[in-house]
């Protein structure tokens, strides 16, 4: 696959992970170091991002190894969302990840505040990745405004139904000239797989490991079927088709 | 019940009590569940389906709230009180409360007390008297602890749309305002006279409140005045409209019991644990989503096992009492008190309690700058 780049910087695990709903900061870091991942988003209204050496979830990440990209997690429009990323720029956290889910019961995206809220982080110099609806014109408009990647999800945050939205992410993946990161509703490493196999650049889940009885057996799990999608598709498996082919075929007549 | 509601409270009832276990069962099994849903769930039925109602609203809450409990207080601003609720030690007949109304300095001096203990979301309390508690005094109030916690919110006496835009701008996210009783003739002679006793703005609060801006709506009923099943009918039947008008907020459940008070009233409908655990079950599986807090008025064995399953929130180490944190000399605290408390533990009793069940405490979940 074509190496990950994003806001100039290189990744080589193309799974990323949230750091909200663990048991504990011990499990949490278990799961960091399980899953390999080298971007973690976490959000800016459950830590305190000017005392990141106090904060029980900033505290735990090597920031050497692993970027934090701050989220705006509860803002319910481009103002608040905006707001949120200033207070993270000011301490340091150059990424953000937009989230604006004013509709408090299925937590889905507001598209046009979104997109405001791009534009504005964009021209503040941040490397935005903003949390879309599997919308293939919003994520071109997206892109247009400055986002580094575009962050469309497969179903609602949390619901673990998997790539519910699969056709429309096919339409983003093949128009994108930015990273896609599939977002949200991933609940299963299979998921994961199913998007990097799709063409996806990179998979964050957060829910489907956090809530896991065994959260970093799971973190594992992640890592693995995100990794062995990969190489299935450097490998370039042969196209499906209708009809059956032996795999032992028996030529023996001229 | 609930006004808008085209079923009667015997409509209700009959539907609630001609439930049968097949109706529960299938209620439970559903991964969408809705109003009718609800009044399978609180059912006589549904006792015997608990175990399995219990799964299901642990596996709802951890799909959206994870491994982790949230923490608040609540801070007493005052006690004085215009009303007359008949079940209260701060109505306005009862003499053995001793009134107090914080100055600015003690209302710091309190919350410097409770921050102390790690607490980072505050519940505004204060009596109904409006001569005091003005919008420009709570807003004052607002811009005070603002500075000092991450998360703010109210339970007053119900404002205007006008006066919660100020009190949301002042630092307010949050307002709980329990409506007692659905049922407004019991309203009426529970609430016989003073502001309060006008059933329908007190019912319109939460919606004045979420047009004004307010992210979250704590909604309740007092448990003990009006049989349980149909207030809990009307309770989900409130929340349901405000979801539809208030898109942006988010409602927060609440299920205070009614607690032993100075004034010696007894409750007309007493609700027992069981009964409690049961509509704490049944109101997660309905709403997932939405918030819910344990009483400090319930045991501590019962708040430890409930924010396991079904509540995402409770409060540690409360005072009842305007001055109780600081302010007050232990001995002259108990005066004054709203209620009585039933969890009497310190507020790291409270965090050793949830984190040995394998959750974490949750103290900062709002940012104060945005």
């Amino acid at each position: 696959m074509k190496e990950l780049v994003i806001g100039g910087r290189r990744f080589s695990n193309r799974f990323f992970l949230g750091t909200g709903k663990f048991s504990s900061r011990e499990v949490m870091e278990g799961a960091l170091a399980a899953s390999g991942t080298e971007l973690v988003t976490a959000a800016l209204t459950r830590v305190h991002e000017g005392d990141a050496a106090h904060d029980d979830i900033l505290s735990a990440i090597d920031r050497s190894k692993v970027e934090v990209m701050l989220n705006t997690s509860g803002a319910r429009n481009a103002d608040e969302a905006v707001r949120i990323a200033k207070i993270g720029l000011a301490a340091g956290f150059k990424w953000v990840k937009l989230e604006i889910h004013p509709d408090a019961r299925y937590l889905l995206p507001d598209p046009v505040e979104t997109l405001a809220a791009v534009e504005a982080c964009a021209k503040l110099g941040m490397v935005v990745l903003p949390y879309i609806n599997a919308d293939p014109v919003l994520a071109r408009r997206c892109e247009e405004a400055g986002a580094a990647a575009v962050m469309p999800l497969g179903s609602p945050i949390g619901s673990n139904l998997g790539l519910r939205t699969r056709d429309m992410l096919a339409i983003i993946i093949e128009q994108s000239r930015v990273p896609v990161v599939v977002d949200a509703g991933v609940g299963l490493p299979s998921h994961a797989a199913e998007a990097i196999e799709m063409g996806a650049d990179a998979v964050l889940a957060n829910t489907a490991v956090a809530a896991a009885d065994d959260p970093v057996k799971m973190a594992e799990a992640f890592r693995l079927a995100v990794r062995a999608a990969e190489l299935a598709v450097e490998a370039r498996p042969p196209a499906p088709r209708a009809t059956a082919s032996a795999t032992s075929p028996m030529d023996i007549f001229a | 019940m609930f006004p808008l509601l085209k079923f009667s409270e015997s409509d209700v009832l009959e539907r609630i009590n001609a439930a049968t276990p097949s109706d529960v069962a299938a209620s439970v099994a559903k991964e969408r569940r809705d109003w009718f849903d609800l009044l399978n769930l609180i059912s006589p039925a549904a006792y015997s389906f608990m175990p399995q109602m219990r799964e299901a609203a642990r596996k709802a809450r951890l799909r959206y709230y994870g491994k982790t409990v949230s923490v608040y207080a609540p801070l007493y601003i005052g006690n004085t009180c215009v009303n007359s609720c008949r079940y209260c030690d701060f109505r306005i007949q009862h003499k053995g409360t001793v009134r107090r109304n914080l100055t600015m300095d003690e209302i710091a001096m309190e919350a410097d007390a409770v921050r102390a203990t790690g607490i980072d979301s505050l519940l505004v309390v204060a009596g109904e008297d409006p001569k005091v508690n003005t919008v420009e005094h709570l807003a004052e109030v607002g811009r005070l602890l603002k500075r000092k916690f991450s998360n703010l919110s109210l339970e007053v006496a119900p404002q205007t749309e006008d006066g919660y835009r100020e009190l949301f701008r002042a630092g307010f996210e949050g307002l709980t305002c329990f409506q007692e009783t659905y049922d407004p003739v019991l309203y009426r002679e529970m609430h016989p006279a003073g502001p309060k006793s006008n059933y329908e703005y007190r019912l319109w609060t939460q919606l004045r409140a979420g047009r004004a801006g307010f992210r979250q709506l704590g909604c309740a009923f007092l448990l003990g005045l009006g049989p349980w099943r149909p207030e809990a009918a009307s309770l989900a039947a409130h929340a349901i409209y405000l979801m539809k008008e208030c898109y942006q907020a988010k409602v927060q459940f609440a299920f205070p019991r009614f607690c032993r008070v100075d004034g010696g009233f007894v409750p007309p409908a007493e609700v027992e644990e069981r009964d409690v655990d049961l509509m704490m079950l049944a109101f997660r599986m309905c709403f997932p989503q939405c918030c819910m807090t344990v009483s400090t008025r319930e045991a501590p064995k019962f708040r430890d096992y409930i924010v396991q399953v079904a509540a995402d929130n409770m409060s540690a180490g409360s005072r009842v009492t305007p001055g109780g944190y600081a302010v007050l000399e232990k001995e002259r605290a108990a005066d004054v008190a709203q209620f009585t408390l039933t969890d009497r533990r310190r507020p790291e009793e409270v965090y050793e309690a949830i984190r040995a069940n394998g959750q974490e405490v949750v103290f900062k979940n709002w940012d104060n700058r945005i």
